[in-house]
C-alpha cells in the first residue's frame, strides 16, 4: 500500500469522515462495517477501490482513506466485549436477509471472517479476532434453540 | 533437607517440561513464523500489544461467559489459552530478536559499559524465569492463573525493549554517514 507524501493527512481524514457518514453510515453494525470495508479491497493486490470516494476526493487517498478506516473498525472490533460481538454477530446475521441457522452454519463451515482482517494486522490481533468470532458464533448456536431469530428483520444498530 | 532438594528438582524438572512442551507446539502448530535475522526488518520489530492481553484476561467476558453452559465455558478457556500462549510465544520471539540485534550490535562496538550489559542480562533472564512460569500456569491452570506473570513478563520484555533499542539506534546513528550540505 503506497501511502508516500503525495497527498495532505487533511483530505484522508475528510475522505475518512465521508466513507463513515456516507457509505458506512448505512449498515446496522460494525461488522457489517468490517466485512464492507474488506470487499473494497482486491484480493489479489490487497489495494482498496472505491468509485464514489476517488471521483470526490483522488484515487489514492480513497485508497488510503478506505485503508485506515478498515484498520479502524477491525480495532474496535478486538477490544469490543464478547457480549457486544455476540449481539453484533446476532444484528448482523439478520439483516442478511436470511435465515439465521442457515448463516450460522456458513460462518461456522466456510469461515469468511478470516479474509475480513486488514493485511498488516498482527498473528495475535489476528488470532484474537478469530477466537472471538468462533466463541460468540458458539453462543449464538447455543441461543438458538431457545431463541427464534427471524430472518430479514434488523435491530436498531450498535454503534 | 533431602524433601527441599526433591521440591526444587521437581520445580526445574516441571519448567524444563513446560519449556519443551511450549517449543514443541509452536513447531507442531505452525503459529511460530522463522526469525529472520535481517537488520532492516528487525529494526521495527514491535512486541505484541498489551492491550490485548487486557482484554484476554477481561473480567466483563469471564462474567459474561459464567453465565453460559459448561461447554461454552470450557471453549472459551480452549481459546484464551491458545491466545494467551500465542501472546507469550510472540512476545519472546521479539525479544529472542532484539536480543540477536543487540550481540550482533556489540560485537563491533567496544564501549559498551558494563552497566548496560549487566542491565540486558538481568532484564532477559527474568524475562525467560516469568515467560516460563507464565507458560507453566496456563499449561496447568489456564490462562487466567497467569494474569499476573504474564503483566510482569511483557514489563521485562519492555525495559530490554527498551535498552537494546536505545543501544541500537545509537549504533544506526553512528553508522549513517553524515550528509555535507548542498552547495
Amino acid at each position: 500500500m503506497k501511502t508516500s507524501g503525495k497527498f495532505r493527512r487533511p483530505d484522508v481524514t475528510t475522505a475518512m469522515h465521508d466513507l463513515q457518514s456516507r457509505t458506512l453510515a448505512v449498515f446496522p453494525c460494525d461488522v457489517a462495517k468490517l466485512i464492507y470495508l474488506a470487499s473494497t479491497r482486491d484480493y489479489n493486490s490487497g489495494l482498496y477501490f472505491h468509485d464514489g470516494l476517488s471521483v470526490h476526493f483522488s484515487r489514492e487517498i480513497a485508497e488510503t482513506a478506505l485503508q485506515s478506516s478498515h484498520k479502524k473498525i477491525f480495532q474496535e472490533l478486538l477490544r469490543m466485549s464478547l457480549e457486544n460481538l455476540v449481539e453484533q454477530l446476532e444484528v448482523f446475521f439478520r439483516s442478511t436477509q436470511q435465515d439465521s441457522s442457515t448463516v450460522l452454519e456458513a460462518w461456522k463451515n466456510l469461515e469468511p471472517y478470516r479474509v475480513v482482517v486488514p493485511q498488516d494486522s498482527d498473528t495475535v490481533s489476528k488470532e484474537f479476532f478469530f477466537s472471538n468470532i468462533r466463541i460468540a458464533l458458539a453462543i449464538l448456536e447455543s441461543r438458538q434453540g431457545k431463541l427464534h431469530l427471524p430472518s430479514g428483520q434488523c435491530a436498531s444498530p450498535l454503534q | 533437607m533431602m524433601s527441599t532438594i526433591i521440591i526444587f528438582a521437581g520445580a526445574i524438572l516441571l519448567l524444563a517440561l513446560v519449556y519443551q512442551m511450549a517449543s514443541r507446539t509452536e513447531t507442531e502448530g505452525g503459529m511460530g513464523e522463522e526469525y529472520r535475522f535481517d537488520g532492516s526488518r528487525s529494526r521495527g520489530w514491535k512486541l505484541p500489544s498489551r492491550m490485548l492481553v487486557e482484554h484476554l484476561f477481561s473480567r466483563l467476558d469471564a462474567d459474561f461467559i459464567g453465565r453460559h453452559s459448561l461447554a461454552i465455558q470450557k471453549k472459551y478457556q480452549r481459546e484464551r489459552k491458545r491466545i494467551t500462549i500465542l501472546w507469550l510465544r510472540e512476545l519472546r520471539k521479539a525479544v529472542g530478536q532484539t536480543v540477536h540485534e543487540y550481540r550482533m550490535a556489540v560485537r563491533t562496538k567496544e564501549d559498551v559499559s558494563a552497566a548496560t550489559e549487566i542491565k540486558i542480562a538481568i532484564s532477559y533472564g527474568s524475562f525467560q524465569l516469568l515467560w516460563m512460569v507464565a507458560c507453566g500456569l496456563i499449561w496447568l491452570q489456564g490462562p487466567s492463573a497467569a494474569q499476573a506473570l504474564a503483566s510482569r513478563a511483557y514489563d521485562a520484555a519492555e525495559g530490554l525493549f527498551q535498552v537494546a533499542v536505545q543501544l541500537l539506534q545509537a549504533e544506526d546513528a553512528e553508522t549513517v554517514p553524515k550528509m555535507k550540505p548542498a552547495l
